[in-house]
């Protein structure tokens, strides 16, 4: 069906192809960036749908990536924009399903590392998930995000800090739990 | 640890370093144990991050090309919006009819030409039923000599005009009586979808069955024939 379509519109089968095998690692991006799975949908569904009506935009084959990143960026900052527009950008944001307590005690690791990246600053989120998630290059990352490669670098470093030391603080709390785990209490 | 060494952690760590400094930054991190400890952290933690989102899936329903599980999956909003991709990379036997005069007669023309005609109809209006019905009795009366293969091809809420119990019913019977030419061409995506919202489908004695409209509109143009979107 793809093949089909790209080649009576004179598409070419290879970027349609790409753009279609990119839809996960879009949404998996859009879910890191906020935590609602149904507005990761909509922000992929615009993206691939943009992307294809624009693909002759694209001139350069090789960014393709940076390209679709970035209009999946763009999609954020315009619904960012619309929902709190005399918010600032950059704040962190908590998942809606989690409770107080789950914000403190989490089930899992990877809930624990899902809720620390919820918890980075917007802009260091997005710099460490391009980076992290997708594999993008910091050359890619300054091209999705508009800032100079240096940014991309010192937002990375400073996410990356921010993220061991709330994972650390996630594993001593397991290791407390692990160790009042088993033992004795004597009621006095 | 300083912050260039802590950037420099992170551009080994993604493969940033050339040739030269990845050199320098293995001897470097050699004679410093407490760096290669902070890289197996960050690498752990990248690893961590990576593996956090493996098990998110799209469930999107993507426009046009990007199908995954193709139509018979996708919902009304997508196949319309398929439609709109597909016309949005318009050819030239594309067509979209609007509402105005201007359009309309150049889609007059378009169903006077010789060449087979689909007319393609996704929502129940009762100004697009009339139209369709128009546009499909002035392409067969145009092809009338030549026999031109006319089709009325409806999906989503546009299956309502092939119904039994449409305004046009006995209109079309008449119509598919008189030109043996016309076929009339329900989606089946669309009825599966219609009857899974509980609605009743009473289609007309003689409706084509066709899996998905999309498929066949690139079958249709494939084979050269003009497409007419209402």
């Amino acid at each position: 069906m793809k093949n089909k379509l790209a080649h009576l519109f004179g598409l070419n089968n290879e970027l349609v192809e790409h753009i279609c095998d990119s839809r996960d690692g879009l949404y998996r991006m859009a879910r890191a960036w906020n935590a609602d799975p149904a507005l990761a949908d909509d922000l992929v569904q615009e993206t691939l749908d943009i992307a294809l009506r624009k693909l002759d935009s694209l001139k350069d084959r090789q960014k393709i990536d940076a390209w679709l990143y970035r209009i999946l960026f763009n999609q954020w900052q315009q619904f960012l924009r619309r929902k709190k527009p005399l918010e600032l950008i950059d704040e962190e944001i908590k998942s809606p399903d989690q409770t107080p307590e789950q914000h403190t005690v989490c089930e899992n690791l990877q809930a624990a590392v899902r809720l620390a990246i919820g918890e980075l600053p917007e802009r260091q989120r997005q710099v460490v998930t391009l980076v992290d998630l997708q594999g993008l290059s910091y050359n890619e990352v300054s091209q999705v995000l508009s800032i100079p490669v240096g940014t991309v670098m010192s937002r990375l470093s400073r996410a990356r800090s921010a993220l061991a030391d709330k994972l650390q603080q996630y594993k001593n709390q397991q290791e407390r739990v692990a160790s009042t785990k088993g033992k004795l209490w004597r009621v006095k | 640890m300083n912050h260039s060494e802590e950037l420099m952690l992170n551009a080994y760590l993604d493969n940033e370093l050339d040739v030269r400094e990845t050199d320098r930054f293995l001897s470097w991190i050699d004679s410093n144990p407490k760096f290669k400890i902070r890289l197996e952290e960050l690498q752990a933690n990248k690893q961590l991050l990576k593996s956090a989102f493996d098990d998110e899936v799209s469930k999107t329903e993507i426009p046009g090309l990007c199908a995954r599980m193709q139509l018979p999956e996708l919902g009304q909003v997508a196949a319309s919006l398929v439609f709109g991709v597909v016309l949005g990379i318009v050819s030239t036997n594309l067509h979209n009819l609007g509402g105005n005069d201007k359009e309309t007669l150049g889609a007059t023309n378009i169903a006077q030409t010789e060449k087979p005609l689909v007319i393609h109809l996704d929502k129940n209006d009762q100004a697009l039923l009339k139209r369709t019905v128009e546009m499909a009795e002035s392409a067969l009366l145009a092809g009338a000599n030549e026999q031109k293969p006319v089709e009325i091809l409806t999906n989503a809420n546009g299956l309502d005009l092939l119904d039994a119990n449409s305004p046009y019913a006995s209109q079309l019977t008449h119509l598919m009586k008189k030109y043996p030419n016309l076929r009339l061409v329900a989606c089946t995506n669309g009825i599966a979808r219609k009857l899974e919202r509980g609605e009743t489908v009473n289609l007309l004695p003689g409706i084509v069955q066709e899996r998905s409209a999309i498929e066949h509109v690139v079958d249709r143009l494939q084979s050269g024939w003009s497409y007419l979107r209402i």
